[in-house]
């Protein structure tokens, strides 16, 4: 039984490590794109001009 | 008379009276489906059987119907209606259109059926009383389903993927009093299972007329 | 609200769930006929439903919001949600059949309870197709809001109000809540029962959070490519 909780308790763990990981991954992704907006000349809403 | 829904339910009448292509394509895709029927089951019937494929005829048929409501429309007359009309009258008169030329297929149905496979109906009264219900509320959701199926790319497939899922609860109520009447129970054993049919057709009535002036603006 | 999106709901959400999968093992539970060890996959298979459930309602709340404001992110949140029910669904789905082979015999019988759950991800599938169906964007979230609160109200009906009036029903709870037994949930069991719903709902939108944040990123990266 016992075995069975610790396998349950390190997939659960493993799934929740891999949602943090993935949630750092995105705020680091999103400076990057805030930087590079603030570099970039180019049109970012076309559908404004219209 | 001047109750909008009855004109553009009167208006659908007229053109199909006019051209009557649509009505008796769907008749003679109800008898051609009942004779295949009777082919392929033709004397190993039981009860349950007859009342399964009655119901998957009554199934097609009404897809087939409803189909002809939004997706193989004529493009100007859409646009005649969305012009003059308000998108709530639009539904309505489609559904209960679509409803009543359901409750008349599903009773010539009946008949033919009954020509074919015999009739074995104990409490007919029942049968056909759950038969219109059942229709009724199979009209409503596949128009509704026709209108979203009509704004996608592939129309037929699309409309059944769409609406067998959500016909089902109305369907499993539905056969299950119709093969009770077959059987010969009561109304008064079956009360609470056409209160779920006349329930759920309101139901879908109710959203219909909230949801469908949002797809009905192009 | 603010707090549920907060770092200390998710940790707290991995803690709860952690006691329930020890809790659930190896607390002592009520020896009940034909299921005897096995009630103990209620912590699970109904923490799966509701929270399938409740990402359903989430979905529905987005698309009516949509219907409302126009504004595409609830368009977005609604067609995660979806999606994130439609995993919980088959989790459900897969514990409930391996329960059903240990208990009945057999991985799928012919019940109310088990028909609305089949029923229940075929519409929502319906929903993915529909969504893949529509060339032109804005007709797409539009008839896909229209098509899941039409789909969740039908999708309520079915798996919460007609079993409750099958006659007969194989599948546990046909007195009241579909989730707890006949009668009362016993106390040695409530102890790990609620907090695993909890913990389950928790855990859920965590997921579904970041599902949303990970496909608006993309979005937004869209625009520049």
């Amino acid at each position: 039984m016992i075995v069975v909780v610790l396998v349950l308790a390190v997939i659960l763990l493993g799934l929740a490590l891999f949602l943090f990981y993935i949630e750092r991954r995105l705020k680091q992704s999103e400076k990057k794109l805030e930087e590079f907006r603030k570099k970039c000349t180019c049109i970012e809403h076309p559908e404004e001009l219209l | 008379m001047n109750n909008p829904v009855f004109s553009i339910m009167m208006k659908e009448f007229l053109l199909e009276y006019r051209m009557k292509y649509a009505f008796n394509g769907v008749l003679l895709f109800l008898v051609s489906t009942i004779f295949v029927g009777y082919l392929s089951f033709s004397g190993m019937i039981d009860n349950p059987g007859w009342n399964a494929l009655f119901w998957i005829i009554m199934l097609f048929t009404s897809v087939n119907v409803s189909l002809k409501s939004f997706v193989q429309e004529r493009g100007g007359l859409l646009l005649y209606y969305y012009i003059l009309f308000r998108p709530q009258w639009v539904i309505q008169a489609k559904i209960f259109y679509n409803a009543l030329l359901l409750v008349v297929l599903s009773l010539i149905g009946l008949a033919i059926y009954a020509l074919f496979f015999g009739n074995p109906l104990k409490n007919p009264a029942l049968f056909v009383v759950n038969m219109v219900l059942g229709v009724a509320g199979l009209a409503a959701i596949l128009s509704m389903m026709s209108a979203i199926a009509s704004k996608a790319q592939n129309n037929f497939t699309l409309m059944s993927i769409l609406s067998f899922p959500l016909v089902l609860p109305l369907l499993l109520v539905t056969i299950r009093t119709s093969l009770s009447a077959l059987e010969g129970g009561s109304f008064t054993d079956h009360w609470h299972n056409l209160t779920i049919s006349v329930l759920l057709s309101s139901i879908t009535l109710v959203l219909s007329n909230l949801l469908f002036p949002y797809i009905w603006r192009e | 609200m603010l707090f549920l999106k907060s770092n200390w709901a998710k940790i707290l959400s991995v803690f709860i769930l952690i006691y329930v999968i020890a809790g659930g093992f190896l607390f002592e539970v009520p020896m009940l006929p034909v299921v005897h060890e096995s009630i103990r996959n209620i912590y699970f298979h109904v923490g799966m439903w509701f929270s399938m459930m409740f990402v359903l309602a989430l979905a529905l709340y987005h698309s009516l919001a949509y219907l409302r404001g126009m504004r595409p992110e609830d368009d977005l949140k609604a067609h995660v949600a979806v999606k994130t029910s439609l995993v919980f669904g088959t989790l459900g789905l897969i514990i409930g059949m391996i329960w059903a082979r240990a208990t009945w015999g057999a991985f799928w019988v012919n019940d109310p309870k088990l028909n609305g759950a089949a029923v229940g991800m075929l519409i929502y599938l319906a929903y993915l197709v529909l969504r893949g169906s529509v060339e032109n964007p804005l007709m797409r979230s539009k008839v896909a809001a229209v098509y899941n609160i039409f789909a969740f109200v039908l999708y309520f009906v079915f798996v919460m109000i007609l079993p409750r009036m099958a006659v007969a029903s194989i599948h546990p709870g046909i007195d009241g809540n579909p989730a707890l037994a006949t009668g009362d949930l016993d106390p040695r069991m409530q102890k790990v029962f609620f907090p695993a719903i909890a913990g389950w709902f928790l855990f859920a939108w965590w997921i579904f959070r970041v599902y949303f944040k990970v496909q608006n990123f993309a979005l937004k990266i869209d625009r520049y490519s």
